[in-house]
């Protein structure tokens, strides 16, 4: 079952954090002293939005925790689990302040920390989890007069515009002894949401939040899950009831999607919605479940795939292969099937130069 | 009897037979209530009232359309009419065989379209069941109505209605002549009409038996809910919700489900917490649908019929990212 299923949000509490001046300097934070209570529909609202970065299918990426030290966010965050109202609030000023820490650049906008406890899954594991939110601008409609106007605003916060917010949830499902009286990150599962960290070219953008605040780094096992849906993927494609000349177009779109795209992440939901006939979609993510692929994103690493995705290779039913260079292979080599003669007509575009 | 001691001996009699008219209403519809569990303005498709032939038409029919009666006042059965007017054949048949059971009157059948049919097999004719009904116990009415007062029920499908509206007085009752084409039509009209009406059957049966599974599919999940929810099966919307998914549910088991359940008990707090606020979260039917959102998520969210917060309420209770 997922993680995410069941997410109850308990304790809130919100502060905010600045741009650094214009010498370089923290702005203190304005800090909240007391819990930020939520309405039904607002609290619907706000787990929307945890779930939608977060949840099963989403973009959300699980990391692993690097930095557990007593003054890290990891340790600090854990008694964000345990203590009394007044240690909650204490501990999320602190989370906050070190948030601003390490805004270093002056780039990085201000916004709202949310910081809230509760549980999740099934099980109701505790978690904890920390929001910034940056503003946004956007139009109320107000009356005056009897007439209507539209009032600018620009602090608008947490709208379903993802792009504007980033998040880590901290999942407890375990309990090991405390070494030196600090908690242990195997009892931790971290999921971390931040859009800079689905591109290429925003990686360096993402590193403050998750790896310099959160402590975090990507999973060294992205590099096998990386190549598990390579071979999943592909298994899936071939076992499928998908005509030849699909399957080689899915052959490829699998090359575009790992080897060109400029994605920085592996998603089974993202490469469904862009290449399967929406007849094999649901297939495809369920033959990925029942291999226990995770749902959520997983951060593209090809160490393992390099010399598999350098080459396709293709054999065919009389043990003949053709081996060719997998960027462009459709530019290099068309293929197409002859059912009714039971043949494969392959038209390679070059001339053979040897013959091993 | 000359025309003018007729009529006044109608005259004398028309309160009465208004009443009658009512009585026999009230014994059918009484009748029909109890015994086919309908609710009655549903039911019959055009509204009962007991109809008094008029003056001119019973002077017509009693001195001058041949049909050679002794006793015209007491002989004429149809002084008062009564139609009743259902939907479908099946229909016909159940209100037939309550009238003929009737305490209240002897009942005899004047026409019986199943026979006529069944008799002149090769040709398309007036279809319609026509009774006379007399009272067994004198009624009290001023004047009294003595046992033996004839009313005439007729029972048709709404079809036949219409057919009959059509050609009551032109073709059947004529005295101008009707031209063989306009009689072609007519019998073709009500080839079509017979058609029609066991085509409307068929679809009310098909239509049926999958009432039948939808209702049994209602009773299992109620079965269950907890105790302290209380599941809302007689809304639309539960029958609204399975039509859409029907496709998926095919293949639907009830074990596998029972499984999910257990597996994610939360779903029935979720359930209840939201029924607070929306009343959909109520319907028996929303159990399935955490588990369809569950198991066929894709198709879930591309055939989802109702507001995109609602699905996205449960998708989230479920832990699904419903947008990216």
């Amino acid at each position: 079952m997922s993680y995410f299923a069941n997410l109850r949000i308990a304790k809130i509490v919100i502060h905010e954090i600045y741009k650094r001046d214009v010498n370089g300097e923290i702005t203190p934070p304005r800090y909240n002293d007391r819990l930020t209570r939520l309405d039904a529909s607002a609290l619907d609202t706000l787990q929307a939005r945890v779930i939608h970065a977060l949840g099963d299918d989403s973009h959300s990426v699980q990391m692993d925790i690097v930095k557990d030290d007593i003054s890290s966010t990891f340790q600090k965050g854990t008694t964000l689990l345990t203590g009394s109202e007044a240690e909650f609030i204490e501990t999320s000023k602190q989370l906050c302040y070190h948030l601003a820490e390490c805004q270093t650049t002056k780039g990085i906008p201000g916004g709202i920390v949310l910081i809230f406890s509760g549980t999740t899954g099934g099980q109701n594991f505790p978690i904890w989890a920390i929001i910034k939110a940056d503003y946004q601008e956007g139009f109320v409609k107000s009356i005056e007069e009897e007439n209507l106007i539209l009032k600018y605003i620009t602090d608008l916060l947490l709208t379903p515009q993802q792009k504007l917010y980033k998040l880590a949830v901290f999942i407890e499902h375990g309990q090991s002894p405390l070494i030196n009286n600090l908690r242990s990150t195997e009892d931790f599962t971290v999921y971390v949401y931040d859009h800079n960290m689905t591109r290429n070219e925003t990686q360096t953008a993402a590193a403050y939040f998750y790896r310099d605040f959160l402590g975090c780094h990507y999973s060294p096992t992205d590099k096998k899950l990386t190549q598990d849906f390579y071979l999943n993927t592909k298994q899936f494609i071939n076992s499928s009831n998908l005509d030849f000349e699909q399957k080689n177009e899915l052959g490829t779109a699998l090359f575009t999607y790992l080897k060109v795209s400029q994605e920085q992440i592996v998603h089974v939901e993202s490469f469904a919605d862009e290449y399967l006939p929406i007849e094999e979609k649901e297939n495809y993510v369920q033959y990925m479940e029942a291999k226990s692929f995770p749902a959520h994103a997983i951060s593209k690493d090809l160490t393992y795939l390099l010399k598999k995705l350098r080459q396709r290779k293709i054999t065919f039913t009389n043990n003949v292969k053709i081996i060719a260079p997998a960027e462009n292979f459709n530019s290099l080599v068309d293929i197409r099937s002859d059912p009714e003669n039971d043949q494969t007509l392959v038209i390679i575009k070059g001339k053979q130069i040897s013959d091993k | 009897m000359t025309e003018v001691e007729f009529l006044d001996a109608y005259r004398g009699q028309a309160n009465s037979l208004m009443l009658y008219g009512d009585f026999v209403i009230l014994s059918i519809t009484a009748a029909i209530e109890a015994e086919l569990n309908v609710d009655i303005s549903k039911f019959l498709k055009v509204p009962l009232q007991a109809r008094i032939k008029d003056e001119a038409s019973l002077i017509q029919k009693a001195f001058y359309r041949n049909k050679n009666y002794n006793d015209p006042f007491n002989e004429i059965t149809d002084k008062i009419g009564i139609r009743i007017v259902v939907l479908l054949e099946e229909d016909v048949h159940a209100v037939c065989t309550i009238i003929e059971r009737l305490k209240s009157f002897t009942c005899s059948k004047d026409r019986d379209f199943v026979t006529e049919r069944d008799n002149s097999p090769e040709s398309f004719r007036y279809q319609s069941n026509h009774y006379i009904l007399r009272n067994v116990v004198p009624l009290e009415f001023d004047p009294p109505i003595e046992p033996g007062m004839p009313a005439e029920v007729q029972v048709r499908t709404l079809l036949q209605h219409a057919w009959s509206e059509l050609t009551h007085d032109t073709v059947y009752k004529p005295n101008t002549y009707a031209s063989p084409q306009v009689q072609r039509k007519v019998a073709q009209a009500t080839a079509m009409i017979e058609l029609t009406d066991r085509i409307f059957s068929e679809v009310h049966q098909s239509v049926n038996s999958f009432d039948i599974a939808f209702e049994n599919l209602l009773r299992e999940l109620e079965q269950l809910f907890p105790v302290d929810i209380k599941p809302v099966s007689d809304n639309v919307v539960n029958r609204y919700l399975l039509d859409t998914y029907n496709e998926e549910l095919k293949t639907f088991s009830i074990a596998a489900f029972k499984h999910f359940l257990l597996d994610n008990r939360f779903i029935w707090e979720r359930i209840k917490a939201r029924s607070q606020r929306k009343q959909l979260f109520n319907l028996t039917i929303m159990p399935l649908m955490y588990y369809l959102a569950r198991t066929k998520r894709h198709i879930m969210k591309a055939k989802w019929p109702l507001g995109e917060e609602d699905l996205e309420l449960m998708f989230t209770d479920l832990g699904i990212s419903i947008k990216r």
